[in-house]
């Protein structure tokens, strides 16, 4: 029976040579278009990781966006001569807002890292709003989301690799190209800001 | 960390705790060390006295020329006859009462004594040193970790046939709560050789087990195992890779999240585990429940008093202490007592 089977290809090339021949060309068609659907899905699915881990990203700066008006509330209780300072932050967070899912959004991210960080360094002259448990909460609820925004950015950069390993290697970027698969840009860290006066220096660098 | 835990170790005063505690040992210690060695003397006479005479007892007629197995024809030179047959069956009895009454007086009074100053030694001696040089973590006598804990671990692709874990700590080490113990784990496995199946045991992890509470928040489940090893295998669970290529070489990781294990496993957290992989080569841990657990595989046997050494030695006490200060320096060096983040 064995035999029979693996000396049938043989058989119908040697009797029938054309129709041997099409029966192996359109095999061959099959396996290159199940290969071009398989790497086509390969590259959807890499594509929405992207966008997935994107999406992550934004959440976690919404989330910080939203945590600033909190502490732009508690630092004016207790310092009211940091109002440029304070308006500085809450200008560079309308900025991030609106530059939120933008190609622009690092750069926005990185204004209002740096408006957090003058504010820091502001407010180590009030010690009475460092030692407030309110200051100390809201500063650690800053350092996690700070963590997750670094950590969801490592998760983008991971799927952007395998991403544009995929749109730029071959033969997958022959689909890619065809398909309209473009390389993603990575999303530079810039320097992200904290806010963690118990921290002693270790800031985010657990 | 604790004062106690900076300093060095300073051998206990006659008046002290634990000066009164090592006096007494030493007596009970002495008991055991004469007892001991006596029953193992006892042990070597039972087995000498019961091989020594064979030769020169009986005289073996052999059945064929050549033959090496013959028959018992003489006792002590004279022929077999009458009575003195029944002197093969009495020699056999001798040969295997003789043993078995050795080994039987060795057990009891050699091994068991031994093992009750063992015992008994740790139950007060680590826990005295516990409260003078870590007075925050306590021994905890008689107890291991359950063995759930590492066969529902994941970190090895099996499970144990057989499993061993004593000289279990627990307490709080600065800001984080840790329990660890010495663990041994084997596993049966059946090999066709040339004489048939032959079930073989094999020790796949010995070492200690180190659970602590983690510093953040994570609702994830991640495993590192030794890169090129076998973990067990889960359909919730994906590889993750990290930018870092050391840490990349030395583990693989799984994860059912990809973003919280980049929170759980920040950069400089990945930098930690290569560092402690070097004092521990082939660690693996699986960070869990807001807890990381860690395998850390080492052959010694640990926290062990020998019988031979004074119980007041006060250089044997300082191995213990500084093998509990390495153990507890893994908090530190996972910075796990950091504590700058909404997880108090």
């Amino acid at each position: 029976m064995d035999n029979g089977c693996a000396i049938l290809p043989a058989r119908i090339l040697f009797v029938l040579p054309m129709e041997g021949i099409s029966i192996i060309f359109i095999l061959v068609l099959v396996a290159l278009c199940a290969a071009a659907i398989a790497v086509f899905n390969r590259l959807i699915r890499a594509r929405n990781a992207c966008d997935n881990a994107r999406g992550g990203v934004d959440a976690n700066l919404m989330k910080r966006h939203d945590l600033i008006p909190n502490l732009i509330r508690l630092v004016k209780a207790y310092a009211e001569h940091e109002q440029e300072t304070l308006r500085v932050v809450t200008r560079a967070r309308a900025d991030a807002i609106a530059s939120l899912g933008t190609q622009v959004s690092p750069a926005s991210e990185a204004q209002l890292s740096q408006a957090l960080k003058l504010l820091e360094v502001r407010i180590e002259a009030y010690p009475e709003l460092k030692a407030s448990e309110h200051f100390d909460r809201l500063s650690r609820t800053l350092t996690e989301i700070e963590e997750q925004i670094s950590a969801s950015r490592r998760a983008l950069n991971a799927h952007v690799m395998v991403n544009n390993n995929l749109v730029q290697q071959f033969p997958s970027h022959l689909i890619a190209r065809a398909a309209g698969f473009r390389p993603r840009d990575y999303f530079s860290a810039q320097g992200i800001g904290r806010l963690t006066p118990e921290s002693n220096g270790t800031t985010g660098r657990d | 960390m604790t004062d106690a835990s900076i300093r060095g170790f300073e051998p206990a005063g006659a008046d002290s705790p634990l000066g009164k505690i090592v006096s007494e040992l030493e007596v009970w210690r002495r008991r055991a060390a004469k007892s001991f060695l006596l029953s193992l003397l006892g042990l070597c006479v039972c087995l000498l006295a019961a091989v020594l005479p064979i030769p020169l007892l009986f005289e073996f007629t052999p059945d064929t020329p050549g033959a090496m197995s013959g028959t018992v024809t003489a006792f002590m030179g004279q022929p077999l006859t009458g009575l003195a047959e029944f002197a093969v069956p009495a020699m056999f009895a001798w040969l295997i009462i003789l043993p078995v009454t050795g080994i039987w007086l060795f057990r009891r009074f050699g091994l068991n004594r031994r093992r009750s100053y063992v015992h008994g030694y740790k139950a007060r001696v680590l826990t005295a040193l516990c409260r003078q040089h870590f007075p925050t973590v306590r021994y905890e006598t008689g107890r291991g970790m359950p063995w759930k804990l590492l066969d529902e671990s994941g970190l090895f692709p099996f499970a144990s046939d057989v499993y061993y874990s004593e000289d279990r700590f627990s307490g709080r080490w600065g800001d984080t709560e840790v329990a660890f113990a010495e663990v041994v784990a084997q596993r049966q496995r059946r090999r066709l050789t040339s004489n048939g199946l032959k079930t073989v045991t094999e020790t796949y992890f010995q070492g200690l087990m180190f659970i602590a509470d983690f510093h953040k928040h994570f609702h994830s489940t991640t495993r590192l195992i030794p890169a090129g090893e076998d973990g067990a295998r889960s359909v919730s669970e994906h590889p993750a890779n990290f930018e870092d290529p050391r840490f990349e070489a030395l583990f693989q990781t799984w994860t059912t999240d990809q973003v919280d294990v980049r929170y759980v496993l920040s950069s400089s957290m990945l930098h930690r585990f290569c560092e402690l992989n070097g004092r521990f080569p082939g660690l693996r841990a699986r960070l869990s429940n807001e807890d990381l657990l860690l395998l850390l595989p080492d052959g010694r046997d640990r926290f062990e008093p020998s019988l031979f050494r004074r119980a007041d030695s006060s250089n044997q006490m300082s191995e213990f202490v500084a093998d509990l200060r390495s153990i507890l320096a893994i908090v530190d060096e996972l910075n796990l007592n950091t504590r700058i983040w909404s997880k108090p």
